[in-house]
């Protein structure tokens, strides 16, 4: 049983059918890639899951639980966190705020005694700050904790982006484009990190352009076309099939041969 | 510690302000500077989760009409009818809050401003008897409050309000304060910078919205029962969509950042600059429109925030360095930051 | 039940009430769905074009047609000049702006107190007599109110259908991918704010013969153009026509029926619409994002 199940999703906007008979499965902890030509539905996938969108039809089942109509908070309640194409962080505030911001979710304490900032309130208050730190120096950031995440270079913008979603302990990881906008050397970096998110127990779906990291990184991948599964299978695999070339075909910059 | 001292002697001043200043009149100005602080903070409580409400007037008149009524009606004691009538607006402000709080911006907007209109309509033209019609309510009682092993205490005299509504302030700053400092605070900072990022860590964007919307608008209701109290009189018209509307121009005047400091400042701008533009008759809305353009174009973080950004670039410290080095030439002062 | 006179009265007072809110809501909405900018003081241009009509015609006996057009002129410019002194600056900072058109709501109604007095100043019909329909006697000057409200949303329906209109839509829809497209975005929010504002003061015009001009006569329609404009979705002008239509028609029945509890019909109906469709009746449902 696969620790998130998608079952024969539709999604449609306006006439338009985004995601068409959708099915697959996540295994508790692999990396799983979904790749696929531009429009091919691989946002609208992570909001439909996330909840930011009910689907047509469709189920969606997290540890055997069904979750296909719940509210984004909910589903993030549930163990899912994910990152935004578009940055959606709290530009004004500093990296280590956004960060910290993450943790909503852990409270214990009760509110009232919140309010009152009595001594256990505050002691919480300290064991995330702790966990907000470790966080930032996992992902390598930590020396930038002080500065507005506005005035972040773009990759360190994404990078942000996953450590808020990190902390919110989630069990499973979306992540979209996150290396979008950056070198090789910055997305040799962003693997390297997301092998190790995994090696810390969370399983990871991640949505990317960059042929050489995807092939790379996951463990399966599954190709979209059109909002529908064309293929699914091991790196290699996808590689020789020959409806995924096709797909991509006459597509600048996108070489499938990434030895 | 600087911190403290400051607000030790900000305290001292408020607290004995009265006895500096003789003159009933403008106590008054700062009895009612005191309550659009309240309402102007409720206003910035909603505004921070992105909610920017048009009809905190209306609320501000639930509570004193609810005090109102309770009292010349029903016969409540002060306390009594002060107490109901915060409850009362909050348990309004849910109902209505559960249905326009969630589509949230301009629908929210709007139905604010509506709500404003179909209160000042209603209070105006239903239920004469009870609510008053156009004339409104009138012989409110005087506050009447109760100490244990003296009697009860009536306020009158404008010194008395005047210290009734330093406790409410006190108190709305208070509690304001301690929420915007805990998790609901910081849940709140998020919802108001971007919602969508709130929603996917967990935060449940709708309920805290009600709440920001609830609790801003109980404090309302309390200030509402305190001005009807005060003034003894009420028409429907004082509670105006416009005055809803002032209120964001006092946030403005005040900076929308700062979300205690500023509705303070900026209230109490608001409420001296007319007194002092009194004198131009006629023309005196006209320049505070202009004022208000003035402050909008060039002044964005209001009053509180152009200071404190002089402050934080030293600019204080500059002037300080030069003025002592006018007059005490030769001497080096060292001083740490 | 009533009359047909009493019907057609009713009917043809809730047209002219329509024809107002539609004029002033469409200018509106168009503002609203280009430039997203929220001007509260938009219902003042209507005030203001209603006063400088009766400078115009009333005062210096102005031909009417010449007293419509230097009026609508007027606002399409004063309109202009808000736009690029005050609003353009504050672009992206909802609450500024709609703080500093509110200082500009300010500013004209005192204005027009100042410089006119306090007084309601009365203007003398501009067409004269009436025309008897199935026993109800019609005002010639609503007919022509109605006649031309819509002879104006015919020519704003044709004036999006030009270039300029259809960069009004790219710009509405999609403010970067219209700027990709080579359009000047900034140039677009000046059009469109004029002819937002020269509308509402054409129809400030329209009705100063009919009823009295002074200082206060927008906030009155200012609420009603507004709901029009969120209940239909703004940026939609057909929805503007419907919606403005309902209302006025409700606003007159209603009168009729209840006095003046038929404003607070009108807003329940709005809130129980909102509820269920919060982006209006024939809006996009995409939302305006009030960032700071």
């Amino acid at each position: 049983m696969g620790l998130l199940e998608v079952k024969d999703l539709y999604k449609n906007f306006g006439g338009l059918s985004a995601l068409t008979h959708l099915n697959f499965d996540v295994f508790d902890g692999e990396i799983l890639g979904f790749i696929g030509p531009n429009g091919a539905g691989k946002t609208t996938l992570f909001n439909v899951v996330t909840g930011f969108f009910p689907p047509d039809k469709g189920t969606i089942t997290f540890e055997g639980n069904n979750i296909t109509n719940l509210k984004p908070h909910q589903v993030a309640q549930r163990g899912i966190g994910r990152t935004f194409q578009l940055s959606t962080l709290c530009m004004r505030s500093t990296v280590f705020d956004n960060v910290f911001s993450g943790f909503h979710l852990n409270y214990r304490v009760n509110i009232l005694r919140a309010f009152f900032h009595l001594p256990s309130a505050r002691k919480e208050e300290e064991v995330m700050r702790e966990k907000a730190m470790k966080i930032l120096e996992f992902l390598g950031i930590a020396s930038l904790k002080d500065e507005l995440a506005r005035n972040l270079p773009h990759g360190h913008q994404r990078m942000l982006g996953v450590c808020i979603a990190l902390a919110t302990n989630p069990k499973l990881l979306l992540l979209d484009e996150p290396m979008t906008g950056m070198n090789p050397e910055e997305t040799e970096v962003m693997v390297g990190l997301v092998r190790k998110i995994r090696d810390n127990g969370v399983t990871i779906v991640i949505v990317e352009h960059d042929m050489k990291a995807v092939m790379k990184l996951c463990n399966r991948i599954v190709v979209l076309s059109f909002g529908e599964k064309i293929a699914e299978g091991v790196p290699k695999e996808i590689k020789e099939n020959k409806q995924v070339i096709e797909a991509y075909l006459g597509r600048e910059g996108i070489s499938l041969d990434v030895a | 510690m600087k911190k403290l001292i400051c607000l030790l002697v900000v305290g001292l001043l408020l607290i004995g302000l009265p006895m500096m200043i003789k003159s009933p009149y403008y106590i008054h100005i700062f009895i009612i500077s005191g309550i659009y602080s309240i309402l102007t903070m409720g206003f910035l409580m909603q505004l921070r989760v992105g909610l920017i409400s048009l009809g905190v007037a209306a609320f501000w008149g639930i509570g004193a009409y609810t005090s109102a009524i309770l009292t010349t009606r029903l016969g409540f004691p002060f306390w009594l009818s002060f107490s109901s009538s915060g409850i009362i607006t909050a348990v309004m402000a849910f109902g209505i809050g559960f249905i326009i709080v969630r589509p949230a911006g301009i629908s929210f907007l709007i139905m604010t401003l509506a709500l404003n209109f179909i209160f000042v309509h209603v209070m105006g033209t239903t239920y004469v008897e009870l609510f008053g019609g156009w004339g409104g309510i009138t012989g409110i009682p005087h506050p009447t409050l109760f100490i244990p092993f003296f009697g009860s205490l009536e306020l009158v005299s404008k010194n008395s309000y005047y210290y009734m509504m330093l406790f409410l302030l006190l108190l709305t700053i208070f509690v304001f304060y301690n929420i915007y400092h805990s998790r609901a605070g910081r849940a709140f900072d998020t919802i108001g910078e971007t919602p969508t990022l709130s929603a996917s860590i967990g935060i449940n964007v709708f309920r805290y919205r009600l709440v920001a919307f609830v609790i801003a608008n109980f404090f309302s209701g309390l200030a509402g029962s305190f001005y009807a109290h005060y003034q003894c009189f009420l028409v429907p018209e004082a509670f105006d969509f416009w005055k809803s509307i002032y209120l964001q121009i006092y946030s403005i005047l005040g900076g929308v950042s700062y979300l205690i400091l500023g509705p303070i400042v900026g209230s109490a701008i608001a409420t001296i600059v007319p007194e002092i533009l009194r004198f131009t008759g006629l023309l005196e809305p006209i320049f505070y429109g202009i004022l208000i353009l003035i402050f909008v174009l060039f002044l964005p973080a209001g009053i509180v925030g152009s200071l404190h950004s002089l402050h934080h670039t030293g600019a204080y410290a500059q002037m300080g360095k030069r003025i002592r080095a006018l007059l005490l030439p030769g001497m080096e002062i060292h001083r740490d930051k | 039940m009533m009359d047909v006179s009493m019907f057609l009265q009713l009917l043809i007072n809730g047209l002219v009430l329509a024809s107002i809110y539609i004029l002033v809501a469409s200018g509106f909405s168009l503002v609203l769905g280009v430039t997203r900018i929220l001007n509260f003081a938009h219902a003042e241009f209507y005030m203001l074009g209603a006063f400088t009509f009766f400078a115009m015609s009333g005062l210096l006996k102005l031909n009417w047609i010449l007293g419509l057009i230097v009026s609508a002129i007027a606002m399409a410019a004063l309109g202009g000049i808000c736009y690029w002194f005050i609003f353009k600056p504050l672009y992206g900072s909802f609450i500024r702006t709609l703080a500093a058109s509110m200082g500009i709501g300010l500013i004209s109604v005192q204005g027009t107190i100042v410089a006119f007095g306090e007084k309601d100043r009365i203007m003398f019909p501009i067409f004269s007599g009436s025309i008897n329909i199935a026993g109800a006697t019609v005002s010639a000057e609503k007919l022509t109110l109605c006649a031309f409200a819509l002879l104006i949303m015919l020519g704003l329906g044709l004036i999006l259908k030009t270039k300029v209109g259809k960069a009004m839509y790219a710009v509405a829809e999609d403010q970067e991918a219209a700027a990709l497209q080579g359009i000047n975005v900034k140039r677009i929010f000046l059009v469109a704010m004029s002819l937002g504002c020269a509308m509402a003061g054409v129809a400030g015009s329209l009705v100063a013969p009919m009823f009295s001009v002074n200082s206060h006569m927008g906030g009155a329609v200012f609420i009603m153009a507004i709901l029009t404009t969120i209940l239909s979705g703004h940026g939609s002008m057909k929805g503007a026509i419907i919606i403005g239509s309902i209302i006025g028609l409700i606003e007159s029945f209603g009168y009729y029926f209840m006095g003046s509890s038929n404003l607070v019909l009108i807003f329940f109906i709005a809130l129980v619409i909102i509820y269920f469709k919060p982006f209006g009746l024939f809006g996009r449902a995409h939302q305006i994002i009030t960032e700071r």
